[in-house]
């Protein structure tokens, strides 16, 4: 497992787990097209896992 | 709010308040004509004075019976604005109710969820006995279900993927 601690890490994926003390509202916004997208902020410990990886990610895999 | 209004404070307050009273005193073959030409079409003087006099009695007769109920000593024109003003705020009330559903429904239920605290070595005993009905699970699913930090999950699935445990279930990717 690849942990990342860096400022400006990220996670891409189509299905992420997380976890902290901590965590936002929801904020709601408008994504591309027609797409709602939704965002909130985990502080505190905040741990992330990906559960599901990208599609893409996938098939370069197979 | 101002009740004890006089009849030229009450038609300020409600303009409409003499029309309507016309209306309802007006007999079952004038209701027509209300309708059909409105309140004050075709009109003679003699019609104006007739209907003057019977708002009047009318407005002595509301008044009688007015007597007793509990908001006695208010005007027909009272009476009726106040009615009116009960229904719109019965509707507003009903529009709150409805829009504050829609909002409830969009809101995530919260679970509560107090994690244990247990030994690695517990922890991972209880992934296995999960595990061994056979069933998929995501690292969440295993945290909810064993109430155990997501972190140590993650860390003991790993480990018993690489001991050839666990394996991936690609259908579920």
């Amino acid at each position: 497992m690849k942990v990342h601690y860096e400022l400006g890490d990220a996670l891409k994926a189509e299905r992420i787990a997380v976890q902290a003390r901590d965590i936002d509202k929801v904020r709601v916004g408008k994504g591309t097209h027609d797409h709602k997208i939704q965002s909130t902020t985990l502080r505190d410990s905040a741990f992330c896992v990906i559960e599901v990886p990208l599609r893409a990610v996938l098939e370069r895999r197979q | 709010m101002k009740t004890n209004l006089n009849q030229v404070e009450a038609a300020k307050a409600w303009p409409w308040s003499a029309k309507i009273i016309d209306q309802l005193l007006a007999k079952p073959e004038e209701r027509e004509k209300f309708i059909v030409l409105g309140a004050s079409a075709g009109l003679t003087e003699e019609d104006i004075e007739e209907k003057v006099r019977r708002v009047v009695r009318g407005r002595v007769q509301i008044e009688r019976v007015s007597m007793t109920m509990p908001f006695s000593g208010l005007e027909t024109a009272d009476v009726l604005y106040l009615m009116e003003e009960n229904a719109s705020l019965r509707q507003e009330i009903e529009q709150i109710k409805q829009k504050l559903s829609e909002l409830e429904e969009r809101i995530p239920e919260e679970k509560v969820i107090v994690l244990r605290e247990i030994s690695k070595e517990e922890a991972k005993e209880e992934i296995r006995q999960l595990f061994s009905s056979g069933r998929t699970l995501y690292y969440s699913d295993i945290a909810e279900e064993l109430r155990l930090d997501l972190e140590l999950v993650v860390d003991i699935c790993h480990e018993l993927q690489e001991n050839g445990e666990l394996r991936i279930d690609e259908s579920a990717l």
